[in-house]
């Protein structure tokens, strides 16, 4: 960001707080983001320093993602909601500013990289009291239901949840020239095995390791809600199981970090609510369908054309490493060996 | 089925971002960058070896699903042949005619992955399928 923005940054963040004594100290890019950009930024007033993140556009999205005002929105629904997230601050809607919309988020402390912590000694340690907790945090996410005036941009799903991610996810595949049987028959199966939702609440739609802030062993925020939904709560539970999201530490079923029993054990505490047992191996299929797809789109982003990276076409060819799972899972489903 | 880029691809990309370097031999030594080029040269590498024997076991397959005068009438180059045949494939599922799968559309579906996972990822396919 350059001199002119900082300056013209530094001037509405004044203004937002309501001060007029506050002074950028520093404005750093924070690394990963491949559909936000993150910036990490100290101010300065009243004789005190914090930390906070701006959160903006990267230059290319995911079509599906939210745009700044409603993920704001979302934080704060979140926030209000006794979730942990970073506290939401200011939004931005005012393009003459940076050139895009951005909002401003108290910085939460940690490391939130799944290869890290599925590997961090600490982390093990306490791995079930954590995911324990989480389970708890995914039960208050689960608590805000339609309909809520301010989060009327979220549309309602037509008809069961799962049929209408099917839909999604076979038009991606359309949009992509090369044919993936694998998929197909992952998604025909799906759809013929689709369950009627219980319920549908709020789902964050990538709660997962990897998008969750952990200081030594504390939970300080739930990040990253561009995908937020209504949908089943199933589906965000078996994401946060999927093996695709174990980050090769299979063992440990809740996101690599701790046990299965755990994480339901505090989710059904915080809700009230039984996890649907049966429900979850469907959904953890739906999940590698869903990541094997998303795998493919960051490919096709190179094979098309339009953004010339080795990046992106290694991850593209990640795909038949969900197809796999994906295959398994519902041969493991019906031989009734599911877990 | 082999799912792109391709060899020539993945070597282009892996020589753009090499810039002209050679690879440090000692995998622990190689940065971010270096690592990804490793992988796209050992995907490429296994396209050159085993390219042409996962194409023919392909065919061999859907030869068990539909018959060895179906697939062979479909046109007479084996990279066009292919495309075709797994278009017309995913047509069918998506409309239900394989919802009762048989043994050999579930032998050509497990085929495709191992496939491709024996060149993008061996090492996964090893964990979750033992013997592969």
């Amino acid at each position: 960001m350059d001199q002119a923005g900082r300056t013209a940054l530094a001037r509405w963040l004044a203004a937002a707080a309501g001060v007029d004594d506050l002074r950028l100290v520093s404005l750093d890019k924070l690394s990963g983001g491949a559909i936000q950009e993150n910036w990490g930024l100290t101010v300065e007033f009243g004789g005190e320093r914090r930390d906070w993140v701006l959160r903006t556009d990267a230059p290319s999205g995911v079509a599906t993602s939210h745009g700044r005002a409603h993920e704001f929105a979302l934080l704060t629904a979140a926030h209000d909601a006794g979730v942990t997230v970073p506290e939401p601050l200011f939004l931005c809607e005012d393009v003459s500013v940076l050139g895009k919309p951005f909002y401003v988020m108290a910085r939460a402390a940690g490391r939130a990289e799944g290869h890290v912590l599925v590997r961090d000694a600490a982390v093990l340690a306490a791995g079930d009291a954590l995911v324990e907790r989480l389970g708890h945090e995914l039960a208050r996410i689960h608590a805000i239901a339609p309909p809520r005036d301010d989060l009327v941009f979220l549309p309602m799903p037509d008809g069961p949840p799962a049929l209408s991610r099917i839909a999604t996810y076979r038009r991606y595949l359309d949009e992509m020239p090369d044919p993936n049987p694998p998929l197909e028959y992952a998604l025909r199966w799906l759809e013929r095995h689709a369950p009627e939702s219980r319920a549908i609440t709020l789902c964050h739609s990538d709660f997962r390791t990897g998008n969750i802030m952990i200081d030594d062993t504390r939970i300080t925020g739930i990040l990253d809600w561009e995908f937020a939904s209504w949908s089943d709560p199933m589906e965000d539970v078996a994401w946060f199981c999927a093996r695709c999201w174990r980050f090769g530490n299979w063992q440990r079923e809740a996101g690599g970090i701790g046990s299965r029993d755990a994480f339901y054990s505090g989710y059904e505490a915080e809700s009230g609510r039984a996890i649907d047992r049966a429900a979850i191996p469907y959904w953890e299929v739906m999940a590698a369908v869903r990541w094997a797809v998303i795998a493919l789109q960051q490919g096709e982003r190179h094979l098309s054309g339009g953004e010339e990276s080795l990046e992106l076409a290694l991850t593209g060819l990640r795909a038949p490493e969900m197809e796999l799972d994906a295959l398994l899972d519902i041969a493991a489903i019906e031989a009734g060996a599911a877990p | 089925m082999r799912q792109r880029p391709g060899p020539e691809e993945l070597e282009r990309l892996a020589a753009v971002m090499l810039g002209g370097a050679m690879l440090p031999e000692d995998p622990k030594a190689r940065s971010y960058e270096q690592r990804l080029a490793a992988k796209a040269l050992s995907i490429a590498a296994y396209d050159r070896e085993h390219g042409a024997a996962d194409l023919a076991e392909e065919i061999a397959l859907f030869a068990a699903l539909y018959g060895e005068e179906i697939v062979i009438r479909v046109h007479p180059d084996d990279s066009v042949r292919i495309a075709a045949l797994n278009l017309g494939l995913v047509d069918q599922i998506r409309a239900g005619v394989w919802d009762e799968p048989t043994t050999a559309l579930k032998d050509l579906l497990m085929m495709q992955v191992r496939a491709r996972l024996a060149r993008t990822n061996p090492k996964y396919l090893k964990a979750r399928l033992p013997g592969n």
